[in-house]
């Protein structure tokens, strides 16, 4: 893989932060998975990836409408996320997922 | 049947319009008024588009048996005797799992794509969707 040829394109957050009585686990999940969807401009059906740490990452692949090819559940601590983008860059570069 | 085992679902607040509408005796899904897709279980989001711009309604509670299994060891909650897991269609679109309702637990009584018609059963403050044959 040369450098550089697998990017991030989106990154979001949940849409408030603090106390969000009005959403669950997943809702949280997915209100930042759908905000970094529109920050890539892309939407559910574009992605056949999904990684995520705590909840199980087919189950918010399906809560988004996502038909995943690819997931990554690794739980390991707070840097979970660090290893998620290492593992989604090797699964595109070997072709497990894709990005178009 | 022995109802204190029987495991029953928590509301969230994605999903307590759906538990308030089973509890009335009403079956509410949700579409997005973007794309025109109905689709459950609820959630406050289009899955085939990603739009935010959803809205609850009354569902028809008319639907047809997709897919069952009988099982022949019920879990604790279930009763003693065989009952059917199925997967019905709902006549707006979506698929949801449920069992069926007043009715053999038999293939002979249980035809795929026969027409259901929901019905709902209380469990203390959670009412929970079954089909029955139409017309039972």
């Amino acid at each position: 893989m040369k450098p550089g040829s697998v990017a991030v394109v989106g990154a979001a957050e949940t849409t408030r932060m603090g106390k969000i009585p009005e959403l669950s686990v997943i809702g949280l999940h997915a209100d930042a998975a759908l905000n970094a969807l529109a920050d890539a401009g892309l939407k559910p059906c574009d992605i056949d990836g999904v990684a995520t740490a705590g909840e199980n990452p087919t189950a918010i692949a399906h809560y988004l409408g996502i038909t995943p090819k690819w997931v990554d559940g690794t739980a390991v601590g707070g840097c979970s996320f660090m290893l998620h983008v290492r593992h989604a860059a090797a699964a595109i570069a070997s072709g497990l997922c894709t990005t178009c | 049947m022995p109802n204190d085992q029987r495991p029953l679902p928590t509301p969230t607040p994605e999903t307590a319009h759906f538990w308030e509408g089973c509890k009335a005796g009403e079956l509410r899904l949700q579409r997005c008024t973007g794309c025109d897709g109905s689709y459950f279980p609820p959630r406050p989001f289009c899955p085939a588009c990603g739009s935010r711009d959803v809205e609850v309604y009354a569902a028809s509670g008319k639907a047809s048996l997709y897919s069952y299994v009988i099982n022949h060891r019920p879990p604790p909650g279930f009763g003693s005797d065989p009952y059917a897991i199925a997967v019905v269609t709902l006549a707006e679109g979506p698929r949801m799992m449920t069992n069926i309702v007043e009715s053999p637990q038999t293939p002979e009584a249980l035809k795929l794509d026969m027409p259901l018609t929901v019905t709902f059963e209380a469990f203390g403050e959670i009412a929970l969707p079954f089909f029955k044959p139409a017309g039972v």
